[in-house]
C-alpha cells in the first residue's frame, strides 16, 4: 500500500468527516547542536557547512575520540555525526563507550555514523553498538537529510536488555507469534 | 533466566525544542535547498582534489618503499588502506563518482589480506594510477562509456586477482 502524505497547506479529510489543513511539521535546526568527530578535517568541514547552511548555530568537531568525549562532557551536545576511522577508539568502540561506559555522558544520545568503511561486519557492528543511523560515504545532502530527521524528529525506543542498550533496532512492526522477552516500560 | 529486555521510550527532549509548524525546514528537503546544499559540497570541491591528490602521491611512495622493503607489508596494507577509504569516501561526495567507484575496488582489494604478491601490486597501482588519470582529466559523474569500461576491466582484475 502507498502512502500518500499531504504537502504544507493542503486540505486533508479528517477521520471524524469535516476537513483540516495540513501543516507540516519543520526543525529548526538554530536549535540543535552537533558534534562531528572526523579525522579527515575536510570531511568534518563539509559536513559543518552543511549544517550551517541547515542554520545549525552550535557545531563542534573533533578529530580524535578523546577530544569527543570532551566536548560531550563539557558542552551539551544533541546529536553526534561520526566516522568509523577515528582514533584512538574506531567510531563502532567509541559509540559503544557512549551507550555502555560508566563514564559515558549521555548513553541515549543520537549518533548518526557517516563513514566510507561499508563492510558487513562494520555495519553489523555499528547496529549492535547502538549507532542511531549509518550512512555511508561518499554521501548525498539527501540521505545525510533524511539521517538528521530520523533522529530529531522521529527518534526510536531504547532497548535496555543484557546484551544491548540502544535504540530499538526493530524497524518495522512485523507481526510476532514467539515469545514476548520484553519487559513493560 | 535471562533478564527480559526493558523498552525505554523515545526521549522527546529533543524533539520537542527542535521541531515545531513554523520555523525551520520541511522534514522533507525542499529542491531549492537541495540546490544550495549541493553549491556548498562543490564549492569544497578544489580542496578535495587536492587532498586525494596528496593521497594518491602518499599511496605511490609506499608502495615505492615496500617494493623497495622499507615499509613492511603488513604496515603498508594497514595505512594504505585508510587513504582507500577516504579516497572512496571523498570522490562520490564531491562529484567524483568513478574514484569512489576506483576506491573501493581498492579498499575491496585490500581487505583481509596480509601481503600482496607482486603481481597483486601491479594490479593495485593499476588502480591508484586510474584515479590519477581521473581527477587529472576532472572527469565528474560516472564517465563516459570508456571510463565505465576500464573500472569493470579493473573489476575483473580485483576478483581475479584478489
Amino acid at each position: 500500500m502507498t502512502r500518500v502524505t499531504p504537502g504544507a497547506g493542503e486540505k486533508t479529510m479528517c477521520l471524524g468527516g469535516g476537513w483540516s489543513w495540513f501543516v507540516a511539521e519543520k526543525i529548526d535546526f538554530s536549535t540543535v547542536s552537533f558534534l562531528v568527530v572526523d579525522q579527515n578535517p575536510l570531511s568534518g568541514e563539509l559536513v559543518r557547512d552543511i549544517l550551517v547552511m541547515l542554520g545549525t548555530q552550535i557545531i563542534r568537531i573533533a578529530r580524535t575520540t578523546d577530544r569527543a568525549l570532551q566536548f560531550l562532557k563539557t558542552e551539551e551536545i544533541d546529536v553526534i555525526i561520526t566516522e568509523y576511522l577515528t582514533e584512538p577508539e574506531n567510531g563502532v568502540e567509541f559509540v559503544d563507550r557512549i551507550r555502555n561506559g560508566i563514564d559515558s555522558p549521555d548513553r541515549q544520545i543520537p549518533i548518526i555514523m557517516l563513514t566510507a568503511n561499508s563492510e558487513p561486519k562494520i555495519v553489523a557492528g555499528a547496529r549492535d553498538a547502538g549507532v542511531s543511523e549509518f550512512l555511508t560515504k561518499p554521501f548525498t545532502v539527501e540521505g545525510l537529510y533524511r539521517r538528521l530527521v530520523s533522529v530529531i524528529a522521529r527518534p526510536r525506543s531504547y532497548v535496555n536488555s543484557e546484551e544491548y542498550f540502544g535504540p530499538d533496532r526493530r524497524r518495522r512492526q512485523a507481526p510476532y507469534e514467539g515469545p514476548d522477552r520484553r519487559a513493560d516500560c | 533466566m535471562a533478564r527480559k529486555a526493558q523498552i525505554i521510550p523515545p526521549r522527546a527532549d529533543l524533539k520537542r525544542k527542535a521541531v515545531n509548524l513554523t520555523k525551520g525546514i520541511d522534514l522533507t528537503l525542499p529542491p531549492e535547498l537541495v540546490t544550495k546544499l549541493e553549491q556548498v559540497v562543490h564549492r569544497s570541491r578544489d580542496k578535495f582534489v587536492v587532498d586525494l591528490t596528496k593521497r594518491l602521491t602518499a599511496i605511490r611512495r609506499a608502495c615505492d618503499a615496500v617494493d623497495q622493503n622499507a615499509m613492511a607489508m603488513p604496515v603498508f596494507i594497514a595505512e594504505v588502506r585508510v587513504e582507500c577509504l577516504e579516497i572512496k569516501g571523498s570522490g562520490g561526495t564531491i562529484g567524483y563518482q568513478l574514484v569512489s567507484e576506483i576506491g573501493h575496488l581498492m579498499d575491496v582489494f585490500l581487505r583481509e589480506k596480509e601481503a600482496l604478491s607482486p603481481v597483486q601490486m601491479r594490479v593495485f597501482r593499476l588502480a591508484v594510477d586510474a584515479v590519477f588519470v581521473v581527477l587529472a582529466q576532472k572527469i565528474t559523474g560516472g564517465g563516459a562509456q570508456l571510463e565505465q569500461q576500464v573500472v569493470q576491466s579493473l573489476s575483473v582484475a580485483v576478483r581475479k586477482y584478489r
